[in-house]
Formats: structure tokens, C-alpha cells, sequence
């Protein structure tokens, strides 16, 4: 990827060339205001993602400074940002492909060109403000595509949510003159007062996007529900909106954070036994390959623990940064295939679709062993509890092989097949130009300690093969419902405003009671005619008499004091 | 005689009065109009609002480079009627200024049939003209006047429809607002009587006396402060705001966005900078206790707003809420947070003013009043929900629409003058405005097609057999223009809100300029 873009020279005096990604989906939905252009643009709205992939192969690595923009942004096409550009890309030209009878109304495209302007925005947004209006503008039309679904509606309030608690750790790394440039606040992260809060907030906020497993609620249940080309969308939100933010400011290169890095790393094992329990408990094979990829971005936070412990290791010289785009790049584009892949017809048989099911997952995997490089940096704190998620992931991606291979003699358009295809391949090129730079220069065993991949190779693989048996094995056990605790925390809500509801109406009747009683008192007082009888009293002369000498002993008292 | 001013004075010092003139004179030529004089009175309208605006246009450029514009005109022995334009006042001039002409475009279209809309016309311009003295006050005295003329102008316009119900919520609003009328004369009155001096200035003008007499200026505060505090909606103030929305769109419009409630909002400016000056006032300890009831006022709005189903009365709340972030943005004593605040005089009011105009365009084409109403109306009237969904989305504070700007400025602003329970009101007020503003749009966009008017539209759509089609334009372009162009501002002053005379650019030029932190 990088490879092919240095040689690129002839587009450099272009350095606003990485906005046009963002800008040709906006520049679309204007057209589509114009009666006359409403065909032409409904056609090319599947294709609005072609100059973004294009940007991400050839365009040079530029850096745009937008001062005007928000607080004051930017724009960069780094090598991380290329990659999920491509993911991204890519999974929206999947999107567009399997809409073209979806996109009929201008409705629709609008919601689909917005989403896709956020989307793209995001790999390419240089300051934290510019990825949270990014990632708003992927997160709500996405919502509004999923039709109103349980899903969406969970997606929509963990994204509010999520964006608060960006927002709160975004204020208190300010509040320390951090800036907002993503590199300035990767920079000032580990010197920043109250380090530890800002990095929960980040991995709550961005890990809710992510789909991350204890965070995941809407994963699940808006897999199950988005029409087709929703899918492939899902997955480049949790990406870019997600992934990638994580990715580019947890400092990954210069922080000694082992304590932090034990936990993630307990975390992730955690996070993905629950994904391996809820998924392969699953009754849709759609919610099954969800929870896969749940375990895929939680695996990823576990590799992203790692460089929070690298100096420790003494293994300063394995890319965590370079490595790890490349891979979330290549696993979500093995993911989106994989959610694609039971669309098959009779007609390509059952083989075909294993076929297809178990090339998509084998990106996956590729992506995860590639990883697994990383890993081979950490200390043992860190990597016991990593062969044991890699088990777990391994499962589920096996599992997602075998219900995506099953539902492919399932009745379908046939596009998602042809679709799904294309994904695997375009990962493949993608695989093999990622790969390209090293031909030039063969990492040798001093470089990455090779030896140290057999276990979690084996613990992966070996999780992948036993994925299929084990959800036969499964099978008649009592299913979970999609979002797992959601169904909980969904009972606890409505209880919750309910019982707000009842003490609404509790307190409304107090207080109409006591404007009833105001009411009242006022009647009766204005019956008594208060006001005439008051006067009456005052003109008499006892009265009158009697405030005269108050009012002189009071003044007198007043004199006397002054 | 003495004349009414210096007739040596420069031109420009007559841009004041001027920009007063722009609306005075047409709204007093409407009120002899005939009704039938559509034409001539629109022309004098539109015509008064393109003037002040370019007015405006112009003094923006003189200010920014420096210029103040003052008018004195002698008024009492020795106080003024000062007219004096700087940067703070220039900001809510051009909120005023430019509101009005798309509010005035709105009432054209929205009273094409209604009755008394000379009247109508007449004293909207006279509570316009009201509401840029107030802006444009160079002492407590003119300012104290044309607050009041404020109220009696505002009157007519909320009993205009004459129903019941109206003459109720007139009489609500008048006693609070006369109530509140009195306060300000009677905190003026003692002030002027300590000080000797009514003059508003960069650091105020009561430090001489505060050592003296700490406990009278603390009480003057509560009553100046109780007096802006009532057309600002300050919790437990008010009560008028959610019973004044029998109003027709435009006013509550203009109630909320352009005049009352925004004087009310800038009066509490004035007050703790030009009156006490932000280092007395935090010296006095007055500052806290606003920012409290400013907090009180921001989650009480917010949860009222949450239950009410009728779409104005919500919208009235939230207004209620949200005005309460100036307040706080004063309150916290730093200048980030007077950023947050005085922006968000701005934000608000395109924001809500796009909120009403919506709200007026569903009762007006659908005759939708209640949220309950409002299931798959996106589909009926897209545009109109489309420009309600960005402002609603802005109300909540979502990048990269206007609120997101002031909630940050407000945020970091609490953060930097080291109080941290100020953010968990605004995170808490984020999320109780998506909880009263996002089920409105689920509702629009994600369900079905419900209620009467969807009954009467399918009707329609069969009788003519045309499949169900929406009429286009959803409903009449005078409308429908209004919102859109306020809604499409919300958004590019909060994505361009680092752009030079951006309103976020302006308030900081305010704060530098004329705040005078230490």
C-alpha cells in the first residue's frame, strides 16, 4: 500500500487531494437537491466511494492544515490512515454494489452519502474534534439506514453516550494545554495529569464503537436486523470510528504503562470468552459472525495493551503502530466477507460457499497471525492471557465459517455472494501490496522473534478448527438473544422510567393539590372581601390611634439607638 | 432649547440611532396600513430589515477594527440616553438584526390569511426596535427603558390571536414581566443612589462603593439580577415562558431566539460585567450562587422538557435550559467560560428559532401540535424535519453543529477556572436533551405514518389518485426558506467556527477586548 503510493510523485502539488474522499459523497448529496441531477446522482451514489479507495492507493502522504475548521483542524493521510481509508473504501463500494435496488429514493441516498462522508472523513481526521463530527456524521445517518431497528436505536444511544465520555477525557487533556492535534495528545497522554481516567474515557467511548465486548450491545442485534448492504457499513464504522481513534491516541511507542497493560490484556481474555459463551449461543449466523468480530476488536485492544508495555519488553523495534492498521484493515474487510458470504444461491452449491465462507475468515486470520507478530514483543504478563483470547476468537471465526457456509444454499439475490467475493479478493491485493516492502527486505529472526508465534499460532488455529464442532455441540442448549445483557439492561431502563414516569405524577399531584388549596385559600379570602374589610378597620380612629403611637415608639426607639 | 443631540456629531455616531430608526419608523407607518395593503407593508417590513442588517454590516466592520459608536441624548439632569455599540452589543445587534429579517420573511408567509396583521406587523417591528436599544445601551437607565418598552411591546404580540387561552398567558406574562420591571427600576434606583453613576464600563462601576456597602450591593444584585432573570427564564422565574407559547410560530420564534429571553440573557451579561464588573461580582460572592441557580435552571428545564408531549410547550422548556448556559458561562468567573457563554447567545438563537420555525410549519401545513403527532411526518415534510433534525441534533451538543462549540467553551472553561461540577451539569443536560429531542425524530423519520393529518393526507392522495405523492413544496415557500437557511447557519457557524467574525471569533475578541480578566 505504502509502496505503491510513494511512487506517486506526479500528485503531490495536490495537497487538499485526501478532502476530495469526504468532500465527492457531500458534493453528490448537493446535486441530489437539484431536481434534474436526482438519476444521474442516484447512480453514481453506490460508486461515491471509488475516489476514496483510489486516494488510499496512489495519493502521497500529505498533511492539510484546516485552522477555520471547528476548533481548528486538519486533514492527514498517514500510513495508518491509508489503510482504513482502503478498509473503508472498499467496504462501502460493497455497500454501494449491494444497494443498487435499495438506493431508489433520495431519502435513502441522502442518509447513504452522509454516512459515507463521515466515514471517509474519519481515517483522514487529524484533531479529535474532526473524528467526533465524523464520526457523527457516519454514526446517525447509519441509524437512520438501519430503518429504526432495536439495533439502531441502541446503536444511536451508545454513540450519545460514547461521544460524551470522548468528549470529557477530549476536555480534561485540553484542560492540561494537550491541543487537539491527535499526535499532540498521543504525545501529552502519558504525562497527562489523571492519565488513567482519560485513558478509561477513551477506551469506553471509542470501544463502544468499536463494538468492543462488555460494549457491544448494538453489534449484535443490528447485524441480525440491517439489510445487506448495512453490514459492510457496520463493519467500517467500528473501524474507523472506533478502531482507529483507539489506535492513534493510545500512546503505543513511548509509554511504560505495564499495570495498564496487564489489565487490558485480563480484559481482552475476558471480553472474549464472553464473546466465544454469547456467540456460539447464537441462533442467527449474522449475530454469530457480530460476536466474532466483537472478539476481533477486543483481541485488537489486548495487541494495543501491548505497546502500552513495549519498553519493558526491550522490544522497541517491532512496529505496533505500522503493524496494527494493517491488520484491522485487512480483518474487518475478512469480517465484512464473512457477513456476506451466506448470501450465496442454490445454483453456486455448497462447496463454493464453504469455499467463500472459509477464504473470507482466512483473512481474518491472516490478519490475526500477522498480529500475532506484535505480540511476540510482550512480556509473559501480557501474552498468557492473549493465547487464551486468540482460543477464544479462533472458535467463534471457525463457528462464523461454519453457520456462513450452512446458510449458503440459503435462497438469496446472489450478490452478496458475488459481493462477499470481491471483499476477499480486494483483501488479498491488499495483503500482498502490505506485504510488498518486505520483499525488498526480509525480516530476519533477530527482527521478530519467530519462535515465540508457535503458541499462539497453534492456540488460534487449533481455535478455528474446533469453531464448527463446538456449535454442533452446542446446538441444543437454549439460544441468547443478540446484545446478550441488553435484554437486562433494556428491562432496567423501561423500569427505570417508569417508576421516573410515576414519580412524575406523584409530585404533579402535589403540586396541583397544592395550587388547588392556593386557590381556595384565595377564594375564601376574597369572599371575606379581605381587602375592603382591612381598610374599613384602618380608617377607624382606634386604629388609626393606635399605629400613630407604634409608629412613635418606634421611632423614638430608632432616635434613641442612632 | 437644548437639542436632542451634538449636531457637531460625527456621522457614524448617528448609526445608533439609525439602526433604532430602521424598525421604529416602518413598524409605526404599518400601523396605519390598511389590511389589505400586503405589498407596501411586506416592502416596509423586509425593507426595515435589509437596512438594519446592512447597518449592522457596516458597524461589524468599523468595531472590528477598533471603532465604538456612541449617541448620547440628555434624558434626566444628568443621565443619558446612551446608545453606544462595541463588540458585546454588536453581537447580539446582528443576532437581532439578522433574525428579524428571516423571522419577518417567516410571519409574512405564516399570516398570509390571519387577521390584524397590521397590528401584528406594527409591533413586531416596535419589539424589534425594543430589543436593539437593549442591545445597544450604553447605561442601566437606557437600558432599563427599553426593557420595558420591550414588555409592552411583546404583550400584544403574545394575546394576538385573542382566544382565551392567550388573554390567560398575557396575563401571566405581564404580571412576571412587570414584576420583573419593577425589580430592575428598584435595584437601579438604589444603585444609582450609592454610586451616583449609571454608565456601564469594561470593569463596572460599583467598586468605589463595594468595600462600603457590600451587603446593598449584594441586594441590588439579587434584584437586578432577579429582574433580567424573569425574561430569562431563570428557574423558579419561569413560569411565563412555557404558558406564552399560544403565541403564533413567529413570536414564540422571536420570544425565544431574537428578543425576550435573549435580553433577558444579555441583561444578566451587562449586569455582572458592565454593573458590578466580573472581579467585584466574584468579590461579592454573587457569582456562585447564579451559577447554581443557573444549574438548577439548566436540569430542571431540561427534565420538564422530557414529559411534556405538546411540541412547543417541549421546545419552551428546553428553551428554559438552555438559556442557562449564558447564565452559567457569566457565572463561572473565567474567561473560556464567557466565551461559551456569550456564543452561545448566538447559537441558541438559530438554533431555536429554527426548532420554532419547524414546530410552526407542522401545526400551520399538518396542524401537528403534540410530539405524539409528529410519527413518520419526515416522510411528509422532509426539508421541515430535516432542518428541525440538524437543530435539535445541535440543541444536544453534536459535533459539528453550533452547541458542540459552546458546550466546549463552557466545559473547558469550568475546567480552567478549577470548578468540575459545572461539566457534569452540562454532560448531564447533553443527555437529557437527547432524551427529549431524539424520540421527536425517531419518531419522524423511523415510524410509520400516523394520526390525523396521515389520515387526511391518504385520504387526499387516494381522492386524487395520485399514489400518495407529497405535495412539493411541503408546504409554502415563505415557510419552508426560514428554516432552512437558519438550520444551514447552524450548522456552518459551528463548522466554521475558527473562521475570522465567526460568532466564536467574536466572542473571543469580546472577552479580550472588553472583559479585562486579570
Amino acid at each position: 500500500m505504502n509502496g505503491l503510493a510513494a511512487d506517486s510523485a506526479w500528485l503531490e502539488p495536490v495537497p487538499w487531494l485526501p478532502a476530495l474522499a469526504p468532500l465527492w459523497p457531500l458534493a453528490l448529496l448537493a446535486a441530489l437537491a437539484l431536481p434534474p441531477l436526482r438519476t444521474t446522482v442516484l447512480g453514481l451514489a453506490r460508486w461515491a466511494a471509488l475516489p476514496a479507495l483510489l486516494i488510499a492507493i496512489a495519493a502521497p502522504a500529505a498533511a492539510l492544515p484546516l485552522p477555520g475548521l471547528l476548533l481548528g483542524g486538519s486533514l492527514q493521510l498517514d500510513a495508518a490512515g491509508r489503510w482504513l481509508l482502503a478498509a473503508v473504501g472498499l467496504l462501502w463500494l460493497a455497500a454501494g454494489w449491494l444497494a443498487v435496488d435499495w438506493l431508489r429514493t433520495p431519502t435513502r441516498a441522502t442518509a447513504f452519502l452522509l454516512a459515507m462522508a463521515g466515514a471517509l472523513w474519519l481515517p483522514l481526521a487529524g484533531d479529535l474534534p474532526s473524528v467526533l463530527a465524523a464520526s457523527v456524521l457516519a454514526a446517525y445517518p447509519l441509524y437512520c439506514l438501519l430503518g429504526g431497528t432495536r439495533g439502531g436505536r441502541v446503536l444511536l444511544v451508545s454513540v450519545v453516550i460514547a461521544d460524551l465520555l470522548v468528549l470529557e477525557a477530549l476536555l480534561l487533556m485540553a484542560k492540561g494545554g494537550a491541543g487537539l492535534d491527535l499526535r499532540a495528545l498521543q504525545a501529552a497522554l502519558p504525562e497527562a495529569k489523571g492519565h488513567g481516567i482519560v485513558l478509561t474515557l477513551l477506551l469506553l467511548g471509542f470501544g463502544a464503537k468499536a463494538g468492543l465486548m462488555g460494549l457491544h450491545y448494538w453489534l449484535a442485534p443490528a447485524t441480525q436486523e440491517a439489510p445487506a448492504p448495512q453490514l459492510a457499513q457496520m463493519v467500517a464504522f467500528t473501524l474507523a470510528a472506533g478502531l482507529l481513534p483507539l489506535l492513534r491516541l493510545l500512546p503505543l511507542a513511548g509509554a511504560h504503562w505495564p499495570s495498564a497493560a496487564a489489565l487490558l490484556a485480563w480484559l481482552t481474555l475476558a471480553g472474549c470468552l464472553w464473546a466465544a459463551a454469547a456467540g456460539l449461543l447464537q441462533a442467527a449466523p449474522r449475530a454469530l459472525t457480530a460476536y466474532t468480530l466483537s472478539a476481533l476488536t477486543t483481541l485488537w485492544l489486548g495487541l494495543m495493551a501491548l505497546g502500552l508495555d513495549q519498553p519493558a519488553a526491550g522490544a522497541a523495534s517491532v512496529p505496533v503502530e505500522g503493524v496494527l492498521p494493517a491488520v484491522f484493515a485487512l480483518s474487518g474487510v475478512g469480517v465484512g466477507a464473512l457477513l456476506l458470504a451466506g448470501g450465496a444461491t442454490q445454483r453456486h452449491g455448497r462447496l463454493v460457499g464453504w469455499l467463500l465462507a472459509l477464504l473470507s475468515a482466512l483473512l481474518a486470520v491472516l490478519a490475526v497471525l500477522g498480529a500475532l507478530l506484535v505480540t511476540t514483543a510482550g512480556g509473559d504478563a501480557v501474552h498468557h492471557p492473549l493465547i487464551g483470547a486468540l482460543v477464544c476468537t479462533g472458535l467463534l471465526l471457525g463457528a462464523s465459517v461454519g453457520a456462513a457456509a450452512e446458510r449458503a444454499c440459503a435462497p438469496g439475490s446472489g450478490r452478496e455472494y458475488s459481493v462477499s467475493a470481491m471483499l476477499v479478493a480486494a483483501g488479498l491485493v491488499m495483503l500482498v501490496l502490505g506485504l510488498l516492502p518486505l520483499s525488498a527486505a526480509p525480516p530476519t529472526a533477530g527482527d521478530w522473534p519467530l519462535d515465540r508465534l508457535v503458541a499462539p499460532g497453534a492456540a488460534l488455529l487449533g481455535g478455528f478448527a474446533a469453531g464448527p464442532i463446538t456449535r454442533r455441540l452446542l446446538a441444543r442448549l437454549p439460544r441468547i438473544p443478540p446484545g446478550d445483557v441488553l435484554v437486562i439492561i433494556g428491562y432496567l431502563t423501561a423500569r427505570l422510567v417508569g417508576a421516573w414516569r410515576r414519580l412524575g405524577a406523584v409530585i404533579g399531584g402535589w403540586r396541583n393539590g397544592l395550587i388547588t388549596a392556593g386557590a381556595q385559600v384565595y377564594q375564601r379570602l376574597d369572599r371575606l372581601s379581605t381587602p375592603e374589610n382591612g381598610e374599613r378597620r384602618l380608617r377607624r380612629w382606634s386604629t388609626a390611634t393606635l399605629l400613630l403611637l407604634l409608629t412613635g415608639v418606634v421611632l423614638a426607639l430608632l432616635v434613641r439607638s442612632g | 432649547m437644548t437639542p436632542l443631540f451634538d449636531p457637531q456629531l460625527p456621522a457614524d455616531a448617528l448609526l445608533p440611532l439609525l439602526v433604532l430608526a430602521s424598525s421604529l419608523l416602518p413598524g409605526l407607518v404599518v400601523f396605519f396600513l390598511g389590511e389589505a395593503r400586503v405589498g407596501t407593508r411586506t416592502a416596509l417590513n423586509l425593507g426595515g430589515a435589509f437596512l438594519k442588517l446592512g447597518l449592522v454590516g457596516w458597524m461589524i466592520l468599523g468595531v472590528y477594527h477598533g471603532q465604538r459608536y456612541e449617541l448620547r441624548m440628555p434624558l434626566l439632569d444628568d443621565l443619558d440616553l446612551v446608545l453606544r455599540v462595541g463588540a458585546l452589543s454588536l453581537l447580539f445587534l446582528v443576532l437581532s438584526a439578522g433574525l428579524w429579517l428571516v423571522t419577518t420573511v417567516y410571519a409574512v408567509g405564516y399570516l398570509e390569511q390571519s387577521p390584524h396583521r397590521s397590528r401584528f406587523f406594527g409591533f413586531f417591528s416596535l419589539c424589534v426596535t425594543a430589543t436593539v436599544g437593549v442591545a445597544m445601551a450604553g447605561n442601566l437607565l437606557t437600558f432599563l427603558l427599553f426593557f420595558e418598552m420591550l414588555t409592552l411591546t411583546t404583550y400584544p404580540l403574545v394575546v394576538h390571536r385573542g382566544t382565551e387561552a392567550a388573554r390567560r398567558a398575557g396575563v401571566v406574562y405581564l404580571t412576571h414581566t412587570v414584576l420583573a420591571g419593577a425589580l430592575l427600576l428598584a435595584g437601579t434606583v438604589w444603585l444609582y443612589t450609592l454610586t451616583g453613576t449609571l454608565a456601564f464600563a469594561p470593569r463596572g462601576f460599583v467598586s468605589e462603593v463595594a468595600s462600603e456597602h457590600p451587603a446593598a450591593l449584594t441586594a441590588i444584585f439579587a434584584l437586578l439580577i432577579g429582574g433580567v432573570g424573569v425574561k430569562a427564564a431563570l428557574v423558579p422565574l419561569h413560569g411565563w415562558l412555557p404558558q406564552a407559547m399560544v403565541a403564533p410560530a413567529p413570536v414564540s420564534a422571536l420570544l425565544h431566539a431574537v428578543a425576550v429571553v435573549k435580553a433577558g440573557a444579555f441583561g444578566v451579561v451587562l449586569i455582572v460585567y458592565d454593573v458590578f464588573g466580573i472581579e467585584q461580582a466574584a468579590a461579592l460572592g454573587v457569582t456562585g450562587p447564579l451559577a447554581l441557580v443557573a444549574a438548577v435552571t439548566i436540569v430542571y428545564g431540561s427534565l420538564r422538557a422530557l414529559f411534556q408531549d405538546d411540541l412547543k410547550r417541549r421546545l419552551a422548556f428546553s428553551t428554559v435550559s438552555q438559556v442557562s448556559y449564558i447564565v452559567l458561562g457569566v457565572a463561572i468567573v473565567g474567561p473560556l467560560a464567557s466565551v461559551g457563554g456569550i456564543v452561545h447567545l448566538v447559537h441558541q438563537g438559530v438554533m431555536k428559532i429554527t426548532l420554532f420555525f419547524c414546530a410552526g410549519n407542522l401545526a400551520e401545513t399538518l396542524g401537528i401540535h403534540k410530539v405524539s403527532e409528529m410519527n413518520g411526518v419526515g416522510r411528509r415534510m422532509p426539508w421541515t424535519m430535516g432542518a428541525f433534525t440538524l437543530a435539535a441534533l445541535g440543541m444536544i451538543g453534536v459535533p459539528p453543529i453550533a452547541g458542540f462549540i459552546s458546550k466546549w467553551y463552557l466545559s473547558l472553561g469550568a475546567l480552567e477556572a478549577g470548578v468540575h461540577w459545572p461539566l457534569y451539569v452540562l454532560i448531564a443536560s447533553s443527555l437529557l436533551n437527547a432524551a427529549y429531542f431524539l424520540p421527536i425524530l425517531h419518531a419522524a423519520w423511523m415510524r410509520e405514518p400516523s394520526g390525523p393529518w396521515a389520515e387526511a393526507a391518504a385520504r387526499a392522495s387516494a381522492q386524487a389518485g395520485d399514489g400518495g405523492g407529497r405535495p412539493r413544496p411541503e408546504t409554502r415557500w415563505l415557510l419552508l426558506l426560514p428554516p432552512l437557511v437558519t438550520a444551514a447557519l447552524s450548522v456552518l457557524i459551528g463548522l466554521f467556527a475558527s473562521m475570522p467574525v465567526s460568532p466564536l471569533e467574536w466572542s473571543l475578541l469580546i472577552v479580550e477586548r472588553e472583559f479585562h480578566y486579570p
